[in-house]
Formats: C-alpha cells, sequence, structure tokens
C-alpha cells in the first residue's frame, strides 16, 4: 500500500511538474462550463418560450433532466478526447527513457505500479470532472431547483465512465513506447466502444446486436439520467478491472522481449 | 571463506529459439568487485537483467543473500541496487526527490532516508546539484545521480551495466574510482566491453561471449594461465650471426624475430616457454658470449589478449 502511495504522488507530481496537468485541467473546465453555460441559456430560452406560449400545457422537462443529463453526456463525450491525453504518458514515457527497467527492478509488484498509475491519473479526472458538482450549487443558490439524487448517479456514472477510460489508455501506452501512437489508439478504442451501442439501430448488424452490451455510452446513459444500475456499475468496474490486469500481463510480457 | 552474496546457478535465458545465455554458474563474494567482460551481444546485459529481477530466467536460479529470484523475487530485490546501461532517471524530477522515490520503494525509514541520501550526495559529490532537475545535469552528474540511486539503502549487491560508457576520459576515471569505493559496503558486477577498464577496477574478471563463460579468475590469475608463454624484447649489441645462434640454442625459445636496429643494437622479439628462469638465463647466455645486453623487458600479455584470444577460440570451436 506504501509502495502504491509513493508512485501515485510521483506520478501526481511529474503531471504537475510537466504542466501537462495544469494545461488539461484548464482546457477541460473550460469546454465542460461552456457547455454548462450554453445548456442553461438554452433551457433557459426554452423554458421562456414556453411560458410566453398562450395555453401551453405545463413544462414536460425540467433543468436536471435538460440541463444536466445533458452536460453529463456532453462531457463523458470530451473525456472521450482527454483520457487518451491524460494516460499516454503512464508507461509510454517510462519505456521510452528506460526508467521502466529502474522501476521494475526495484522492490515494488508490478501491480503496484499498474494501480499507483490508474489512481494517479484517475485523480486527475476527478479534478477535472469536479467542477460538474460544483455547476448544480452554482444553479442552487441563484434559486434552481435540482434532483441531488440524479446530479451524484450522474456524477457517478462520470466517475465510473473515466475509470473505464483510463483503464483502457493505461493498457494502451503499456503496448508502445511512443505517445502519440499510444493516444491515437486508445482514442480509436474508445470511439469504437462509445459508438458500439449503435449496432442496434442497424437492422444489417442484427447478428452483432449483442455486441451493444459493451457500449461504454448505452451504460452510461441512465447513469446520466439519474438511474443508478447495478449492472451498469458492474460493468464500468468490470471494464476496469479487466484491462488493469491485461497490464499488468502486458507488463509480464517483458519476459517474451530482448 | 567468507558466504557469497550472490551464487548463480546454471543460469539459461531464451529468447524463442535463440539462447542468449547457456549454463551461467559463478559465485560473488562480499566486498568484491566482478567485471563481466565480452564483445557486444555475448550476453552480459542479459544476465545483468536477469540478476537484477527485471526478466526472469529461463532455467537455473539465482541467489542473492540466501533469497532465491524465483521463488522471493521481492525480497532478493530488496538487497539489488541497479543501473542500467542507458542510465534511465526521471528527468523532471530533482536529484533529492529522486533519491528520496527510490529510497521509498526500497523501504527506507525517514530517518534512514535521510541519512543515507546526505551521505550519498556528500560521498559522490551531488551537494551542489542536490536541488537541481535531474534534466539540466551534465552526463557526468546524471551518471553519478544514476550511482547513487543504485547505492541508496546499502544494497549488498550492486549491478552496473557499462558504467562508464559516453563519458570524457576525465569523468571516467571519477567514475572508475567511486565504483572502487562501493566495494568498501557491497560486492560489485559491472558489465563492460572495455578491457582496460575491468583491469584497473576488478578483482575478479568473467569473461563471456555468445552467451556462456568462457574464462574466469583475476585479471594476474587469467594471465598466467591463459597465456602460453612469454615474451621478452631484447636489445643488443653484437654481431647479428652470432646473436640469432645463441638465442636459438637455448631451449626454451620458441621464436625468435627481428624487430629494428639502431646505432648498431638489434632488437629482437623473442618468445619462450613459460618458465620463471628463463629471464636470468637469456641475459646469462648472452653476455657469457661477450654480447653486449642493453635491453632486457618483459611485454606484459594484457587482458585484451586473453580475451581475443578466447573470443576466437570459442568462436572457431563452435561450427558455423
Amino acid at each position: 500500500m506504501k509502495r502504491i502511495a509513493i508512485i501515485y504522488s510521483q506520478e501526481l507530481k511529474n503531471a504537475f511538474h510537466s504542466y501537462i496537468a495544469y494545461i488539461l485541467l484548464a482546457v477541460f473546465i473550460a469546454i465542460s462550463s461552456y457547455f454548462f453555460v450554453a445548456l442553461v441559456a438554452q433551457f433557459s430560452m426554452i423554458s421562456q418560450q414556453w411560458k410566453a406560449t398562450p395555453g401551453a400545457p405545463e413544462m414536460a422537462f425540467n433543468l436536471t433532466e435538460l440541463v444536466l443529463t445533458g452536460l453529463f453526456v456532453n462531457v463523458a463525450g470530451l473525456a472521450l478526447f482527454f483520457t487518451p491525453v491524460l494516460t499516454m504518458r503512464s508507461f509510454c514515457e517510462e519505456k521510452r527513457s528506460g526508467t521502466l527497467e529502474l522501476l521494475l527492478t526495484l522492490p515494488v509488484r508490478d501491480y503496484e505500479v499498474v494501480l499507483g498509475k490508474f489512481l494517479s491519473s484517475f485523480t486527475l479526472y476527478i479534478l477535472m470532472t469536479l467542477p460538474l458538482l460544483f455547476y448544480p450549487l452554482l444553479i442552487h443558490y441563484a434559486g434552481g431547483y435540482f434532483e441531488w439524487g440524479t446530479v451524484f448517479a450522474g456524477y457517478l456514472g462520470t466517475l465510473l465512465l473515466g475509470a473505464a477510460f483510463i483503464s483502457l489508455g493505461v493498457f494502451v501506452s503499456s503496448l508502445t513506447s511512443n505517445q502519440v501512437i499510444s493516444s491515437v489508439l486508445c482514442f480509436g478504442a474508445l470511439v469504437i466502444l462509445w459508438m458500439i451501442g449503435g449496432l442496434e439501430s442497424f437492422p444489417e448488424f442484427y447478428t452483432l446486436r449483442w455486441m451493444s452490451n459493451f457500449s461504454l455510452l448505452e451504460h452510461f446513459k441512465s447513469l446520466a439520467k439519474g438511474i443508478v444500475d447495478l449492472r451498469d456499475i458492474c460493468f464500468y468496474i468490470f471494464f476496469a478491472g479487466f484491462f488493469l490486469y491485461a497490464t499488468l500481463l502486458s507488463l509480464e510480457s517483458r519476459v517474451l522481449k530482448r | 571463506m567468507s558466504i557469497p552474496v550472490l551464487k548463480v546457478r546454471n543460469l539459461v535465458k531464451e529468447f524463442g529459439h535463440f539462447k542468449a545465455v547457456s549454463g551461467l554458474t559463478f559465485d560473488v563474494e562480499d566486498h568484491q568487485i566482478l567485471g563481466l567482460l565480452g564483445p557486444n551481444g555475448a550476453g552480459k546485459t542479459t544476465t545483468l537483467r536477469m540478476l537484477s529481477g527485471f526478466i526472469p530466467a529461463t532455467q537455473g536460479d539465482i541467489f542473492i543473500a540466501g533469497h532465491s529470484m524465483r521463488d522471493d523475487s521481492l525480497k532478493a530485490r530488496r538487497q539489488i541496487g541497479y543501473l542500467p546501461e542507458s542510465v534511465p532517471l526521471y528527468r523532471e524530477m530533482r536529484v533529492t526527490e529522486f533519491l528520496n522515490f527510490i529510497a521509498g520503494l526500497r523501504g527506507l525509514s525517514r530517518c534512514e532516508l535521510k541519512e543515507d541520501r546526505e551521505r550519498l550526495l556528500e560521498h559522490l559529490g551531488l551537494v551542489r546539484v542536490a536541488k537541481q532537475l535531474i534534466g539540466k545535469l551534465s552526463k557526468g552528474y546524471r551518471q553519478r545521480v544514476g550511482l547513487a540511486q543504485a547505492l541508496i539503502g546499502s544494497p549488498k549487491l550492486v549491478l552496473l551495466d557499462e558504467p562508464t560508457s559516453g563519458l570524457d576520459p576525465e569523468q571516467t576515471v571519477e567514475i572508475r574510482n567511486l565504483i572502487s569505493k562501493i566495494k568498501e559496503t557491497s560486492c560489485v558486477i559491472m558489465s563492460t566491453h572495455i578491457l582496460s577498464e575491468v583491469e584497473k577496477v576488478a578483482d575478479r574478471v568473467l569473461i563471456m561471449s555468445e552467451g556462456a563463460i568462457v574464462a574466469s579468475g583475476s585479471p594476474v590469475d587469467l594471465n598466467k594461465r591463459l597465456t602460453m608463454g612469454r615474451n621478452f624484447r631484447l636489445g643488443i649489441r653484437g654481431d647479428e650471426k652470432q646473436i640469432l645462434e645463441i638465442l636459438n640454442s637455448v631451449p626454451e625459445v620458441v621464436s625468435v624475430q627481428r624487430q629494428n636496429e639502431h646505432n648498431g643494437i638489434f632488437y629482437y622479439h623473442v618468445q619462450t616457454q613459460q618458465s620463471e628462469e628463463i629471464q636470468p638465463k637469456l641475459a646469462q647466455v648472452l653476455v657469457r658470449s661477450g654480447l653486449k645486453l642493453v635491453e632486457l623487458t618483459e611485454d606484459e600479455v594484457n587482458l585484451e589478449e586473453i580475451f581475443l584470444k578466447l573470443v576466437r577460440d570459442e568462436r572457431k570451436a563452435v561450427p558455423v
């Protein structure tokens, strides 16, 4: 545990030393804030138009549904672009500079290295997505009403999705020593796993429908709406566990290389 | 006799069908520097990588301070300090920060860490650059930082892969002196293909070729054991024909080669059989015959010649 903590804190320090963390945080928060402002403005415009319509029934949508669910889905889409950059350094840099050899010959277990790196990237991800809890507070103090259950379910979904993204990113970075290749491969894999749910809508791919169960988006949709389904939670935990284990195997495969 | 810190038993490493290391068996005792010598591709780095625990052996085992690398890798690795050939360092870290990181992973307490770190910074002349980013240091200083990380926590076994590679002559001498000091506290295995380095630093030499040990012993022992005879340079004033007759009359003389002539002095390279008494015997025979002996010096057969001979013999022995 102590060794995981040492690797974790060093990874975080390195991310901030190299300014990558600052840049990612700043850009991610700026774009997600823009999404929030745009969704609130859109909600405000629609609700004003609704109210201005004579004889209109009560509004069929609320602030939580239109702004928050939309925000969570948009931020998840944004994470699709940012996570490959966040994780590309994990093992690529160690491999490129040769420090992996140094690290793995210290009295450290391979899984401690993998967990230390995963947790540090995940911490950065949490920092990037933390404002998602702040925005509803802002609306709350401005007099708006939110269903806090939905907020927390959506945030839980964002975190689980992030864990899945990062585990895949860490795995891909363990396969190559080139950061560009790592981030492109990771992005490609994430996009495929994101869009695979769309197969259901094409009758031609009827036989491949089962693959939509692995869609990262499909499992996220219900959480973003505030529905906490244990199957979705288990899916993300299993997904992250699978790729962390695959990373471990990838590290052990060094026995085959000269 | 002291207990060996490192015991290597029948170590084999195969990469697919390629056998990089075959059947290494040797021991290293405490306070000893073992030079691992061999041409590029001899299997030195693969051996060090197995000794460090980075890659597992296909067969055989390594025991470090009694801990098996195969069965108890973590405890075995606790006894090792390793500096790979490329001197990999975290360039974005400061020197002290890097040493703290390594010491933390080696399980040193905060108190031990501080004491050990300060000692090494002082010992390796790193005090001045302790707060600097590693990436900004010169190659010589980076090499010292690499050595410091290998030594922190006073490991029983220090593995150095080509520790002076890429350094200028002044830095090479500095690092060589530092390595000599390490044996006061640990035993050291250093791989190199630079023969003079091993001769100057190592107590024992292990010569590798194509993954196997072809000779081992101290540099002096190797000289004695592996040279087939002795070589002398003689400077003699007198009649050339007479000189040759006298030299060839000595039964131990194997060959006589005239090298040059300068101011009436003839210089020869004389190869003799291995004999303790041959040098005074040659002098006696020449002086008694009335010739003037100007020079009689023995050519030291250096490790390089032994090394080349062994490697050549090894290659000849393997049918292509």
